[in-house]
This record gives structure tokens, sequence and C-alpha cells, in this order.
């Protein structure tokens, strides 16, 4: 694979995983993932990395701090019907 | 009261400390309240809120909180943990080694890894890697231009890896796979 291809792929894995990339791009990074078994485990791993952030680092509130916003908003913006 | 429990989780992160996200989310509601009538209907409603909520945060602590560890990130390579985590030989299997090693990261070491971040790199590493929100979304909350976006938030997930493989190491995780080549 040559060394230009591997480095134009990696140079754009995150604009490839954000969907942020022109289409053209796109085709020409996905024909050389297809080829190329070395980007295609970095492309996969920066990919399940950013799932792994998102999977992990939201945090459900208690219901109790829902309460007590619902109760701040009432007191403090009362006839505020939303 | 729409998203607001993603906007506590968001300010979780951004505050590091759930009275004072408690605090930011029930500012950024009232302010919502208040400035309802500047919203335009049809825009982005969710974006609207979390420019709130990341100008109250700022407004607030930024003065005061420093991050917690003031690691210097400086230009961290590509693919940073990909590489240390081990041979890149293994790519076309169903799921490598180096994906085996991610699984075993808990959930407490990402959330301090993301934490540990400066702000500059922890606000758009949040905004998209957590909240989905593209680009132009990320500069509009933040009120930056989207070429300033892309390089913080590609060097902010780069400084999370580094951070990530200091865990990783700190565990264990690495052992077996750390040939010495350092």
């Amino acid at each position: 694979m040559s060394k230009h291809s591997c480095e134009d792929a990696v140079a754009h894995v995150y604009f490839f995983l954000d969907d942020e990339i022109g289409w053209f791009r796109k085709a020409r990074i996905k024909r050389h993932l297809k080829k190329c078994p070395p980007c295609d485990g970095a492309f996969r791993f920066e990919g399940r990395l950013q799932s792994i952030v998102r999977e992990r680092v939201r945090e459900e509130p208690q219901p109790e701090v829902m309460d007590r916003l619902r109760a701040f908003l009432k007191e403090n913006e009362s006839g505020f019907g939303k | 009261m729409q998203y607001a429990p993603q906007l506590y989780s968001a300010a979780l992160r951004m505050t590091r400390n759930p009275a004072d996200a408690e605090d930011v989310v029930q500012e950024t509601f009232l302010k919502a309240y208040r400035a309802y009538h500047t919203y335009q209907a049809g825009t982005n409603l969710k974006a609207w809120l979390y420019r709130i909520l990341t100008n109250t945060y700022i407004n607030r602590y930024r003065k005061q909180v420093r991050s917690p560890t003031e690691v210097d990130f400086g230009e961290v390579e590509d693919l940073y943990l990909y590489k240390r985590l081990g041979s890149t030989e293994s790519g076309s299997s169903s799921r490598s080694a180096e994906e085996e090693v991610l699984e075993q990261l808990v959930d407490a070491d990402v959330k301090a890894a993301v934490e540990e971040l400066p702000d500059h790199f922890r606000m758009p590493v949040l905004l998209a890697d957590v909240e989905g929100f593209s680009y132009k979304e990320i500069a509009e909350i933040l009120d930056v231009p989207i070429g300033t976006v892309m390089s913080r938030l590609h060097r902010g997930r780069k400084a999370l890896e580094k951070t990530l493989w200091a865990f990783a190491e700190q565990h264990g995780l690495t052992e077996e796979r750390v040939t010495g080549d350092e």
C-alpha cells in the first residue's frame, strides 16, 4: 500500500468518521480501506473509541435532580408553561 | 424541559461536580425561558440550549476552575492509542486485540479522561462525541470559527487517547501488548 494513500487516509480519519468530508474523498478513502488492513483496523479502532466515549461519558441525572429543576423553574418563572 | 437530562450530563463533565452541574442547568433553563422570545422557531433548539449552557458554564466557572492536572498535551501524534496498543497486523479480524483493551476501560476512566482535558479541548470533544453535534453546530455553540473547532476537536481527541493510554497502563491492560519498543 503506498505510503501516500495511507498518510492521506490517516490525516482524514476524524473528518471521515464525523462524516464531515466530501463524497469524492470519502469514496477514495473507502477504496483505500478495502485494500489496506492496517488502515482499516485503525479506522475501526478510532470509530469504536468514539462510541465508547459516547456510551460511557453520558450520565442520567437522578430523579431528584429533575424534581429540583422543575421546582426551581416553577418558583422563578411561574406561569411559564413549557 | 426538553433536553434537560442531556444538558445535565454535559454540565457534569464541564463542571466536574454534581452540585455545580445542577446550578448551571438551572441557570441555563431560567435564561432559556426568559430569552425564549429570541429563539427563532424552526431553528436548532438543542444547539441554542447548549449555547446557553456553555456560556453559563464559561461565565461562572472558567476563571476559577483549572484542569485537575495541567498535562501538557502538545502535539499528540495520529493514532496515538492504536499504535501503542499493539500490532497493526490484526486489522481485519472481527474485533482486534486493540479494541479488546478499549472494552476493558471502565466508565470511570473514560469520564476522568474527558474531565482531565483542558476546557478548549473538552468542550468540542463533549459536543461532538457525546452530544453528536456537527462541526458547524459546535462553531455556533462555542462562537468560534469552524477551523478552530476542527483543530481543537482533533487535538482534543488525541489528548484523550494519551490520557486513556496512561489509564490503561495503570490498570495493567497493556502489559501483554507492550513489547518494549518505547
